[in-house]
């Protein structure tokens, strides 16, 4: 019954986390994955209440990503070309990040109380361990993103290379948490 | 699972920390204008030259013209990426002569560039020091010796080898700008340094020369430098002429310059 709700979860999570980038356009911006979500929290909240606190920062998040859709063909980072981002831009970064991180918090924090109730415990470690995982690696980046704007574009790209593939195997954990839930948790 | 709410404070108060030291140190490097470098040039024969000039990084009002106010006439001119570095990138702008001609009789020959006036994109006009450059319409035509071969480093070193064609006898060095750079500038002929001694040096047809330099200003010398170092000659029938080797010298990257210090030189607070 819930399968659905998990299915979305994951699929928008995959989104979020991957870019396809032709020329100036992002095919999978990020407000799309969001949209996701919070198509899946819709769902989810008959399931557990808790769900629904994720929807206010989901709908933020979609306002705040909606211009993902555009895509600077200059920054590449596997090729070692980034721009310097302005303050401002990196300022609306720590924001979504912040944002991202209290959502998956809310969401985790979900399924993490709904294993207690239903004893699955194996579930309920997994969930608490990935988000820890997840923390860290958003952690890092909330500290990288203000000492970015002093670094070097050498400097940068050490930093953005390494975090970015530390966060986006954290990330990938909780993508596939979600899609363990969609077999576990789908009554 | 949960989080405590005193740690999300505490986060929310380091980042904010964080983030308004960061801007305020980022502030403090911004620089209110496009900073130029003082340039030290003596240009033959109608060659393109470069002005370096340092501007913020993320700089939203750029450079797009710059006449010379010195000269009757406009220069083309087009402007280059550069460098880039932490607060800063080092751009250049290439003058190009080419469309000139450096004869005597031209307004261009013979004459010092020492100001700029620059146009940026708002529509600001900044009138910047550029230091001196010489134009001069000399042409080097290499009747006695000819240059067979050079190379440089970004080590502040180089060498050109020069081939006689001819017998004749080298009687010394000149250059406008050699004598005011006795301290900063290193020649040595055919591996010697030089001295009182070391001329003349006579060369038969088909003997080679070589002459290296090593260039290295003073500590807090961030001017550009490109000038001709002239080798004087004379035939077996006392004509005079000359050879010239370049040297050319400027810091590549935004990070070798002392900001601090080039805003104080130019009297910005």
């Amino acid at each position: 019954m819930y399968e659905t709700g998990y299915e979305r979860l994951f699929l928008g999570m995959l989104i979020i986390i991957f870019d396809i980038n032709l020329g100036y356009i992002n095919i999978l911006p990020n407000f799309i994955g969001y949209l996701f979500i919070l198509s899946a929290l819709s769902i989810l909240k008959t399931q557990y209440k808790s769900f629904e606190k994720g929807k206010a920062p989901c709908i933020l998040l979609t306002l705040l990503t909606i211009r993902d859709v555009y895509h600077n063909p200059q920054n590449d980072l596997f090729s070692g070309e980034f721009n310097s981002s302005g303050i401002p831009t990196l300022l609306i970064g720590s924001v979504i990040t912040l944002l991202n991180l209290y959502l998956i918090f809310i969401i985790c924090k979900s399924i993490y109380e709904l294993c207690e109730e239903r004893f699955l415990y194996d579930l309920k470690d997994y969930t608490k361990h990935y988000f820890i995982l997840y923390l860290i690696g958003t952690g890092a980046f909330l500290l990288y993103y203000p000492f970015s704007i002093n670094f070097s574009i050498s400097q940068n790209n050490c930093f953005l290379i390494v975090l970015s593939i530390i966060q986006i195997i954290f990330s990938l954990c909780i993508a596939f948490l979600f899609r363990k839930c969609k077999s576990i948790l789908n009554s | 699972m949960s989080i405590r709410k005193k740690y999300v404070i505490v986060t929310l108060v380091i980042l904010s920390l964080l983030w308004t030291g960061n801007v305020i140190y980022y502030e403090k490097h911004q620089l209110k204008e496009p900073l130029f470098l003082k340039h030290y040039y003596d240009i033959k024969c109608g060659n393109e030259f470069n002005l370096y000039y340092i501007e913020n990084i993320n700089a939203t009002d750029e450079v797009t013209a710059i006449s010379f106010p010195e000269l009757k006439e406009n220069l083309n001119y087009y402007i280059n990426q550069g460098r880039y570095g932490s607060h800063y990138r080092l751009k250049t702008i290439t003058i190009n002569c080419f469309g000139n001609t450096m004869t005597q009789n031209s307004d261009l020959s013979n004459k010092t560039i020492t100001k700029g006036k620059i146009t940026m994109s708002s529509g600001k006009v900044i009138e910047v020091n550029l230091g001196k450059i010489n134009l001069n319409a000399d042409f080097n035509s290499y009747k006695g010796l000819k240059q067979i071969g050079v190379s440089a480093s970004s080590g502040n070193t180089g060498t050109s080898v020069f081939s006689a064609e001819k017998d004749l006898k080298v009687t010394g060095i000149k250059g406008s700008l050699y004598e005011n750079l006795n301290d900063a500038l290193k020649i040595s002929i055919n591996g010697k340094d030089l001295n009182e001694k070391t001329f003349p040096i006579s060369l038969k047809a088909g003997d080679s020369i070589s002459i290296s330099y090593c260039f290295e200003p003073k500590k807090n010398d961030f001017n550009a430098y490109s000038f001709y170092i002239d080798l004087l000659t004379e035939d077996i029938n006392g004509k005079n002429d000359f050879a010239c080797f370049f040297i050319n010298h400027y810091y590549q990257s935004p990070e070798d310059y002392d900001i601090e210090a080039l805003k104080k030189s130019r009297g910005w607070q």
